[in-house]
């Protein structure tokens, strides 16, 4: 019988090839750390570059930002649109309207001012507080454009941003519709305003 | 020694070892041994003292016997078993020193396989040596069988078809006759002739006989009466007049000879003897393709699977080393394009942070503010959009429609004015399922969405005293009118002066009445409320 038995040749070969096998293994290995190592590096920096890079683009577009919006920004300011309301302003331009008008009866009341809940606003406008004064105004006068008159004075002169959310108007004298007209007549329609005043400020988590 | 490029062969001729060593295609040299125990022991002094590079055996003994025979056509274990009980009848004491080859197939009967059985009738005769081959650790590749590879000198003959019996002489004892059909070995055999080793000139009368005696046989046993028979002689210089002298050809026996030195030219071989042909064979069996050996036991080439596999792993060391080289290669060319592009952006890297710093750093803060400046020019933008939805712009609408000559007389009485806004979230899915109803809520200045005016509008017509259907007409007209307008978005009613609906109650007293009482409730009359949705202005 014969008996198996690795020789010797084949055990040289066998270590041999092992040895070889470990030791470049053990190399290629090396090389591929060392590639990997600057691979990473280069990555990193990579990173750091495109980094620097927005950096500027940010910037730049940050200054075209404040190029283009400086002076109607300051003009909002200056209307008290951003920063804090001007009320007197609001209260002025009534007076001035109902004397020049000679409106028998303006009576107005603003209510206080509230915060408007974020969630009703849109997501980009995130980093702006926006606050709200409700004025209500009842008015009675003798022709329609007396209350034009009004609603335009307080949007165009006063110191602020208002929108008109809702107005009632009623005829008191139904003969005014046949073309009848008292000599003394003064208060011929009336009519119950809501107008909201907006003043915007920098969020404090904006 | 054996040096690298060298190789060499054992041809043993059965009263006789000898070691044919070969420089690539030139015999460097040759040794002998005899079969006693003086060449043993020689044989030995030699293998121990050479490199043990590997080695083959090729056999041209007389001991060896060739049988031809059919096996029903089977394939895989059913043919072994069947060429195994043939070896088994013929051979039975030769059992590892047998060989067997298929040779096609019969054309006619059951188409059985034709095989070639062969045998080395006495292997210890050949065992002696091997035992000392293995003592020495010389590894073996394989075992040969001169008959079975002198087919390959077929083609270089040009005898590759039809009967041909290949006669040469390896020693001056004995004479080699190989009998081929197509090139396929049929049989085989070897004579022994009494010439002198000295003076081997006259070698055509001593093989003369054997031939003729060889040829009779083949005739008889193959029956080939009328088939010519191609003789093809391998001959010396010296033996070359003799064997043309002695073969002559005729009608049924071609005789060719062939001289060993314009083979081995042909051959491209040099530093032959061309005494005998025992080289030019061995020659032949070291160059043949292939590996398989025709004898010998697993046992007996051990070393040389071996040396193959040490031969193998030495070769794979070195695909290792040039793959792992070229690994290497690759990662160190890639690792140094990383530091050469790293050492790129971090200059990049320095000149932007150089720029920053030179022209922006100062503003940082001012920049920071910048978004947040759009967002208020968007949103007061937004707003003063939104507002110039006003009840003035309704109204001086809505006198323009009541205008209309088609209306007739009609007094407004009171309008409660508000705005409402489309739902974007709903018209969203409204515009994936156009059946789903728009909704609209409370408007959100800041909003982008679709703003519209709602107004109630409380107005009276004049009326006919107990004419209902003419109420009924005219505030059809006033409804169908303004709601043939493009700014007008939809009108409904919510009271009529004479309340035909379903829905709702009616309640009237019919009676005379003066003219005074009737101007009365013409004026009084007719009061209706409609609630008009109206879009907003086109250049909101």
């Amino acid at each position: 019988m014969y008996k198996f038995s690795i020789n010797q040749e084949l055990k040289k070969a066998l270590v041999f090839f092992a040895i070889i096998l470990l030791s470049m293994i053990s190399m290629v290995t090396v090389s591929e750390i060392y590639k990997s190592n600057a691979n990473d590096k280069n990555a990193r920096t990579v990173g750091e570059m495109r980094s620097w890079r927005n950096k500027i683009e940010v910037a730049n577009r940050n200054n075209q930002m404040l190029v283009q919006h400086e002076d109607t920004f300051k003009k909002l300011k200056d209307k008290f649109v951003i920063g804090d309301e001007n009320r007197l302003s609001w209260v002025e331009v009534v007076q001035k309207v109902a004397d020049s008008r000679r409106i028998a009866s303006v009576k107005y009341n603003i209510a206080s001012q509230v915060l408007l809940d974020k969630n009703s606003l849109d997501k980009k406008y995130a980093g702006i507080d926006v606050f709200k004064s409700v004025m209500s105004l009842e008015m009675k006068f003798i022709h329609e454009g007396d209350l034009f008159v009004m609603l335009n004075a307080l949007r165009d002169e006063a110191k602020g941003l208002v929108a008109v959310d809702k107005c009632d108007v009623e005829l008191i004298n139904k003969n005014v519709n046949d073309g009848i007209i008292g000599e003394n007549i003064t208060d011929n329609m009336r009519a119950y305003c809501e107008l909201s005043w907006y003043t915007l400020k920098k969020s404090d988590n904006g | 020694m054996i040096g690298s490029g060298m190789k060499r062969i054992f041809y043993f001729s059965g009263h006789r070892m000898t070691v044919f060593h070969w420089n690539r295609k030139t015999l460097s040299g040759a040794c002998s041994f005899e079969s006693n125990v003086e060449g043993y022991d020689k044989f030995k002094q030699y293998l121990e003292s050479s490199e043990k590079a590997t080695t083959c055996m090729m056999l041209d003994v007389i001991e060896e016997d060739f049988r031809k025979d059919v096996i029903p056509h089977v394939y895989g274990k059913d043919r072994k078993a069947v060429i195994s009980r043939l070896m088994d009848r013929y051979f039975r004491s030769s059992r590892q020193y047998t060989y067997s080859e298929i040779q096609g197939r019969q054309k006619q009967g059951r188409k059985d396989d034709e095989v070639l059985l062969a045998a080395i009738t006495n292997p210890e005769l050949v065992r002696a040596w091997i035992r000392i081959i293995e003592e020495c650790d010389v590894p073996l590749s394989g075992i040969l069988s001169l008959p079975l590879v002198s087919k390959t000198i077929l083609p270089i003959i040009g005898a590759k078809k039809g009967y041909v019996l290949l006669v040469s002489q390896q020693v001056n004892s004995n004479l080699r006759q190989t009998f081929f059909k197509d090139g396929k070995m049929v049989s085989s055999r070897q004579s022994v002739i009494n010439q002198d080793a000295e003076n081997i000139s006259n070698i055509g009368q001593y093989a003369r006989p054997e031939v003729e005696r060889t040829i009779t046989f083949i005739r008889s046993q193959f029956q080939l009466e009328d088939d010519v028979i191609n003789v093809h002689l391998l001959g010396s210089d010296a033996q070359i007049d003799s064997l043309e002298s002695t073969f002559l050809s005729d009608l049924s026996n071609i005789y060719q000879v062939h001289r060993i030195k314009d083979l081995n030219h042909k051959l491209g071989i040099t530093g032959l003897p061309d005494r005998f042909a025992d080289g030019l064979f061995a020659w032949l069996a070291l160059n043949r393709s292939g590996m398989t050996g025709h004898y010998g036991r697993k046992q007996e080439f051990v070393r040389f699977y071996y040396a193959l596999a040490s031969n193998a792993l030495y070769a794979s060391s070195v695909i290792v080393i040039l793959v792992s080289l070229l690994l290497i290669e690759s990662n160190i060319s890639d690792g140094i394009s990383y530091i050469e592009s790293t050492n790129l952006l971090q200059k990049r890297t320095a000149e932007f942070r150089r720029v920053y710093n030179e022209k922006y750093q100062a503003y940082e803060e001012l920049f920071s503010n910048a978004k947040l400046m759009d967002m208020a020019v968007g949103m007061v933008e937004q707003i003063e959009t939104n507002s110039q939805i006003t009840p003035l712009d309704f109204m001086l609408a809505l006198s323009k429609l009541v205008s209309n000559p088609q209306i007739g007389r009609i007094y407004i009485d009171k309008i409660e004015w508000s705005t409402r806004q489309m739902d974007e979230t709903n018209r969203t899915r409204s515009r994936k399922k156009p059946d789903v109803e728009v909704k609209y809520k409370p408007t959100n200045v800041t909003s982008s969405s679709e703003v519209q005016h709602v107004a109630i509008v409380t107005g009276r017509i004049p009326v006919t005293s107990n004419n209902y259907r003419e109420s009924v007409n005219r505030i059809n007209n006033i409804i169908t009118t303004l709601n043939s307008s493009d700014r007008v978005e939809n009108v409904s009613a919510i009271n009529l002066p004479v309340e035909v609906r379903p829905e709702k109650k009616f309640a009237s007293e019919t009676r005379a009445l003066s003219d005074s009482e009737k101007d009365e409730q013409s004026n009084k009359g007719g009061q209706f409320s409609l609630k008009v949705v109206m879009k907003a202005p086109e250049h909101v």
